[in-house]
C-alpha cells in the first residue's frame, strides 16, 4: 500500500483554481519531485498536505489514515515533517533548542513538572538533550548547538531546518525547494544528503526543487505541473525529453 | 418614538466628532501599521488650541469658528509633522512593537507637557488642571422642529454634522482624486512596491501624519463647541479610544470603515447611555469584541491569510 | 565562594534573604532624625514594585516569550482584586486581629481570585487567541474595559464609588514570598520544553505547528496562566491598599505594564523584573526634578525605545534567572 495517497486533490481560493485533480501516489523509501513553473501549484499542494488549507475536495490517506481536516500539528505527529520555501527557523532560539521543539510532542512530562521542575522534568531535559545533541552531530552543527540560529550562515540554516524536521521522527519528509539560494557545490552536498537521509532513516520523500540538476538528480519519479494540472509524470529521462514540459517552461516555439 | 429619534440624533452627533478622530487612526495605521495612541492627545491639543485662539482670531477676523478651526487644524498638523519625524521616523524599520511602546510615550509626554504652564509668543498656555469653559465660537441656539416629537435640535449639531461631513467629503476627494492620495492607497496596499513604483514614501508617511492630526484638531474645535468645556488636557484618552475602537470596527486602514464604525459607535453609545451612564461606556467593547469574533478584520476591512 | 558557585539555587536564595533583611533593618533603625530611612511610604513603593514585577513577568510570558499582544492585563488583576476582596471583606469579614484564622482565608481568597482571573483569561483568550497580532491587542483592550465597566454598574462590588475596608493582609513579607514564588514558577515554565514551544510560536507560528506543536493550545494555557497570576496580584494589591476602584484597573493601567515591560526588555524575565523596579521608583528618584519629572518620565520611554529597541536587557538574563547547564559529553567526530 501507498504511503501517501492523494486522490482528485482540487484546492480553490476564492474563484482561483490553484490545484486541480491531483492525484500521486507515493512508495515507501521513494524520492519524488514536484516541479513546474511559479504557481503552478506546487506549495499548495504541500499545504494542503500539511494541513495549512483543508482542500476542496479530495482525499489524502497517508499510512491507511485519512488525513484530510486534521490540523497541521496532528499531520506531524502522524508522520509528516515538512521545511519552508523561505526558511523559518525559530530565529531568537539556540540551534539545538531548536531541535528540542520538535521533541516536544513527546515530551513525557507535564505543564505541572514544567512549572516546579520535578523530577520528571529533569528526566525529560536530560533525555531530550541527549537525543538533539546526537542530531545535530549527524548534521555537523553541534559547535553551533548554543548560537542563536538566525545567527547561522544561510547554509547552516538550510541544514538546521531539515535537521528540525527529521528530529519530528517522521515518514515522509517534504522539502519545499530546498537547494534555493545555494551554489553549485552546495547543491551536490544537499543531494548527497537527501541520499543519505533515506537510507539512514528509512524515510519517503516529496520535494518541490527549480534547480534542474538536483531534480534530475536526485528524484526518481517526477510529476509536473503547470496552472495546477498535472501535464506529465516519469522518471527523470523522460521528464528532461518531454515537449510539454518545455513547453511550459520556454514557452510555445522554444 | 421622539425619545427614539432623538438619541438617534444625538448618536449621530457624537459618531461625527469620533469619525473625524477615528479617520487620522485609520489613516496612520493604514499606511504604517502604527496604533498612534498619541492622535487621542492631537485632538485634545486641537480643543485647546480653539481655547487659546478663539479670542485672537475673534479680534482679528471678526469672526471666531473658521479662523479657529483652520488655525487649529494647521497647528496640530504641525504637530502630527513633527511628532512622525522625531518620534516614529528612527523607529520605522525596527520592531513594531517598539513604535507602538514609543506612541504611548508620546502621548503620556503630550499629556503631561500640556499640564505645564508656559508663555509661547505671548499667549499663556496653561491647559490644566483646572476645568475651561470653552469660548461660544457660535451663539447656541435651538432650531424649532415642526410636529410635537419634542425633538432637541441646536444649531450646534447641525454645525458639527456639517463640520464633519465637509470635511470627510474632502478626505474622500484627496484619497481617491490627487495624486498624493493615490500614492498614499498604493502605499497603504503594499508598501514595498509602491516605492519600487518611485513613490517617496517619506512624503506619504509625512501626509498622513498631516492629514489624520489635523482632521483630529477640527474634531477637537467640534468637541470643545459641543460640551462648552474643556476637563484637562488628559481628555482626549475616552474619546480617542472610542474612536479608535470604531476604526477598527469597521475595518481598520480602511476610511469609509472608519466613518461607518464612529457612526454605529456613536448611536449604540446614545442609546445605551440614555439606559445607564456606565452601559454607554462599556457598549463600545461589547460590541466590538462581537463583531471581531466574527469578522476579525472588523466590518470592511479585508482580511489577509499569511502567505507559506 | 566555589561553593556558592556550584549551588546557585543556594546563593540566590541567600541573596533574596539579605535583600529582605537590609530592607526590613533599614526600615525599623532610625536615623539621626529618630525616622527610619525607609518609612512607610517607602515601603509600600518596594511593596507595590514587588506587585508590578509579577503583573510584568506575566504579561511578558504572553507578550514577550509568546509573541502575542495583550494590552488588558490589568482586567484580569481587576478580577482577582475584587473576588479577594469581597471574599475577605464582604462575605467572610476577617481582619488582621487573628492572623490564623486571617491568613489562611487571605491565602485561599487570592488563589481563588487568581482562577477567576484565569477564568475570565480562557473566556478571552480562547476565542481570541487565533486572531493574528494586533487584533487580539484590541479585544484584550476591550475585555479590560468591558471587565471595568460590569464592576461599574454593579452594586454589590461597590460600583462606581469602590470597594474599601479591606483588611492589611499584605506586609513586606508577604509580597516577598509572592513574589519570589511567583517570578520562580514562570522562569520554571520557560526553561521547560513547554517555554520553548513558547518561543516557537513566537518566532513562527507556522514552523510551530508544522513541528508538532498545538501552538492554539499552548497559546491559551500561557494566556490563561499569565491571567492567574495578574488575578493574584490583584488580591495582593487590594490587600495592601485596602481601597480598589475599578478605574484603578483601567486600559491605562495595562498601558503601564506594557511600557514596564518593553522598556525593561520583552523577551527577558531580567528585563520584566528590571522595568517595573525601575519605574516604580523612578518617580521617587526624580523627585528634585517636581512635576516635570512627568514629562521627563516619557522622553525616558521614547529614548529608551529609539536608542535600544529591545529594552534595556535585550536577550539577556541575569544569571541567578538561568537554569544551570549541565556539561555534555564530548564526543569526537
Amino acid at each position: 500500500m501507498a504511503l501517501l495517497d492523494i486522490q482528485h486533490l482540487t484546492q480553490f481560493f476564492g474563484g482561483l483554481r490553484a490545484v486541480s485533480d491531483f492525484n500521486i501516489q507515493l512508495e515507501h523509501g521513494e524520492i519524488v519531485g514536484l516541479i513546474g513553473p511559479n504557481g503552478a501549484g506546487k506549495t499548495t499542494v504541500f499545504n494542503v498536505v500539511t494541513g495549512v488549507y483543508t482542500p476542496t475536495k479530495g482525499t489524502i490517506v497517508f499510512d491507511g489514515q485519512n488525513i484530510v481536516g486534521r490540523k497541521t500539528y496532528q499531520i506531524t505527529q502522524a508522520g509528516i515533517a515538512r521545511t519552508f520555501q523561505n526558511i523559518r527557523l525559530f530565529s531568537k532560539s539556540s540551534v539545538i533548542d531548536n531541535i528540542k521543539i520538535a521533541y516536544h510532542f513527546r515530551m513525557p512530562y507535564g505543564n505541572t513538572d514544567a512549572f516546579l521542575h520535578t523530577r520528571k522534568y529533569w528526566q525529560g531535559e536530560q533525555l531530550v538533550d541527549d537525543y538533539a545533541i546526537d542530531i545535530l552531530r549527524l548534521f555537523h552543527l553541534e559547535g553551533h548547538a548554543e548560537d542563536i540560529s538566525g545567527s547561522l550562515p544561510y547554509g547552516a540554516q538550510r541544514r538546521l531546518e531539515i535537521a528540525r524536521a527529521l528530529a519530528t521522527k517522521p515518514k515522509l519528509l517534504i522539502l519545499d525547494e530546498p537547494a534555493a539560494g545555494m551554489n553549485p557545490a552546495e547543491a551536490d552536498q544537499l543531494m548527497e544528503m537527501i541520499h543519505w537521509l533515506r537510507d539512514k532513516f528509512d524515510l519517503t520523500i516529496l520535494l518541490i526543487e527549480h534547480q534542474m540538476r538536483v531534480v534530475m538528480g536526485v528524484c526518481e519519479r517526477i510529476k509536473v505541473m503547470d496552472f495546477g494540472e498535472t501535464i506529465c509524470e516519469g522518471v527523470p529521462e523522460y521528464i528532461r525529453n518531454d515537449p510539454r514540459v518545455i513547453e511550459a517552461y520556454l514557452g510555445k516555439g522554444a | 418614538m421622539g425619545q427614539f429619534l432623538q438619541q438617534l440624533i444625538n448618536g449621530i452627533q457624537i459618531g461625527s466628532i469620533y469619525a473625524l478622530i477615528a479617520l487620522g487612526y485609520t489613516m496612520v495605521y493604514g499606511i504604517v501599521r502604527l496604533i498612534n495612541f498619541a492622535h487621542a492627545d492631537i485632538f485634545m491639543f486641537g480643543a485647546y488650541m480653539g481655547f487659546f485662539l478663539a479670542p485672537k482670531m475673534a479680534m482679528i477676523f471678526g469672526g471666531a469658528f473658521v479662523p479657529t478651526i483652520i488655525a487649529a487644524m494647521l497647528i496640530t498638523g504641525l504637530l502630527g509633522f513633527i511628532m512622525e519625524k522625531l518620534a516614529y521616523r528612527p523607529l520605522r524599520y525596527k520592531s513594531r512593537l517598539s513604535a507602538l511602546i514609543t506612541a504611548l510615550g508620546v502621548s503620556i509626554f503630550l499629556e503631561n507637557f500640556c499640564a505645564m504652564d508656559f508663555v509661547l509668543f505671548g499667549v499663556h498656555f496653561v491647559f490644566g488642571p483646572t476645568y475651561r469653559k470653552f469660548p461660544d465660537l457660535i451663539v447656541a441656539k435651538n432650531i424649532p422642529i415642526p410636529g410635537n416629537l419634542g425633538l432637541n435640535i441646536s444649531n450646534v449639531l447641525l454645525l458639527d454634522v456639517g463640520v464633519s461631513v465637509i470635511l470627510m467629503v474632502l478626505l474622500f476627494w484627496f484619497v481617491n482624486k490627487t495624486l498624493i492620495g493615490k500614492q498614499m492607497r498604493a502605499v497603504a496596499f503594499d508598501k514595498p512596491t509602491a516605492s519600487l513604483m518611485g513613490i517617496n514614501i517619506d512624503v506619504v508617511i509625512s501626509t498622513a501624519f498631516i492629514v489624520g492630526p489635523a482632521l483630529a484638531g477640527a474634531g477637537g474645535i467640534l468637541y470643545g463647541t459641543t460640551y462648552g468645556m474643556l476637563a484637562s488636557p488628559f481628555l482626549g484618552i475616552w474619546p480617542g479610544l472610542k474612536a479608535f475602537i470604531a476604526a477598527v470596527l469597521g475595518g481598520i486602514g480602511n476610511i469609509p470603515g472608519a466613518v461607518l464604525g464612529a457612526y454605529i459607535m456613536g448611536i449604540s453609545e446614545a442609546f445605551a447611555t440614555s439606559v445607564n451612564s456606565n452601559l454607554g461606556y462599556g457598549i463600545a467593547f461589547a460590541i466590538l469584541i462581537g463583531i471581531l469574533l466574527i469578522r476579525p478584520s472588523g466590518l470592511l476591512g479585508k482580511f489577509m491569510p499569511e502567505k507559506v | 565562594m566555589t561553593f556558592l558557585r556550584t549551588h546557585r539555587t543556594l546563593a540566590t536564595v541567600i541573596a533574596f534573604a539579605l535583600v529582605y533583611a537590609v530592607i526590613k533593618v533599614l526600615s525599623i533603625l532610625p536615623l539621626n532624625n529618630g525616622d527610619p530611612l525607609l518609612n512607610a511610604y517607602y515601603i509600600q513603593l518596594i511593596m507595590l514594585a514587588g506587585i508590578n514585577i509579577v503583573m510584568t513577568v506575566s504579561l511578558g510570558m504572553v507578550n514577550g516569550f509568546t509573541g502575542q499582544f495583550s494590552i488588558g492585563h490589568a482586567g484580569f488583576m481587576a478580577v482577582g482584586a475584587y473576588t479577594s476582596a469581597m471574599i475577605t471583606t464582604v462575605w467572610l469579614h476577617t481582619s488582621t486581629a487573628n492572623p490564623w484564622v486571617g491568613y489562611p482565608v487571605f491565602i485561599v481568597a487570592i488563589l481563588a481570585g487568581g482562577l477567576l482571573a484565569a477564568a475570565a483569561g480562557y473566556l478571552v483568550g480562547a476565542p481570541s487567541l487565533r486572531l493574528k497580532g494586533d487584533y487580539l491587542a484590541i479585544v484584550t483592550l476591550s475585555a479590560n474595559e468591558l471587565i471595568r465597566t460590569v464592576i461599574r454598574v454593579t452594586e454589590v462590588l461597590g460600583g462606581p464609588r469602590g470597594l474599601g475596608g479591606i483588611p492589611k493582609f499584605t506586609t513586606l513579607e508577604v509580597v516577598f514570598v509572592f513574589t519570589i514564588v511567583s517570578v520562580v514558577l514562570m522562569r520554571n515554565y520557560l526553561f521547560s520544553s513547554h517555554g520553548r514551544s513558547m518561543k516557537a510560536v513566537r518566532d513562527s507560528e507556522i514552523a510551530a505547528e508544522s513541528t508538532g506543536i498545538n501552538t492554539t493550545r499552548q497559546k491559551v494555557f500561557v494566556f490563561v496562566f499569565s491571567a492567574f497570576f495578574a488575578g493574584v496580584s490583584g488580591g495582593v494589591f487590594a490587600h495592601l491598599l485596602q481601597f480598589i476602584h475599578p478605574d484603578n484597573f483601567s486600559f491605562m493601567k495595562s498601558l503601564e505594564y506594557l511600557i514596564y515591560l518593553y522598556v525593561g526588555g520583552s523577551t527577558s524575565i531580567s528585563g520584566a523584573i528590571v522595568g517595573p523596579a525601575i519605574f516604580t521608583l523612578l518617580p521617587e528618584l526624580m523627585r528634585g526634578l517636581q512635576k516635570w519629572r512627568l514629562v521627563i518620565y516619557p522622553l525616558i520611554l521614547i529614548l529608551t525605545m529609539i536608542f535600544r529597541t529591545e529594552g534595556i536587557m535585550g536577550l539577556k538574563e541575569f544569571s541567578f534567572i538561568l537554569i544551570p547547564q549541565r556539561q555534555r559529553k564530548e564526543v569526537s567526530a
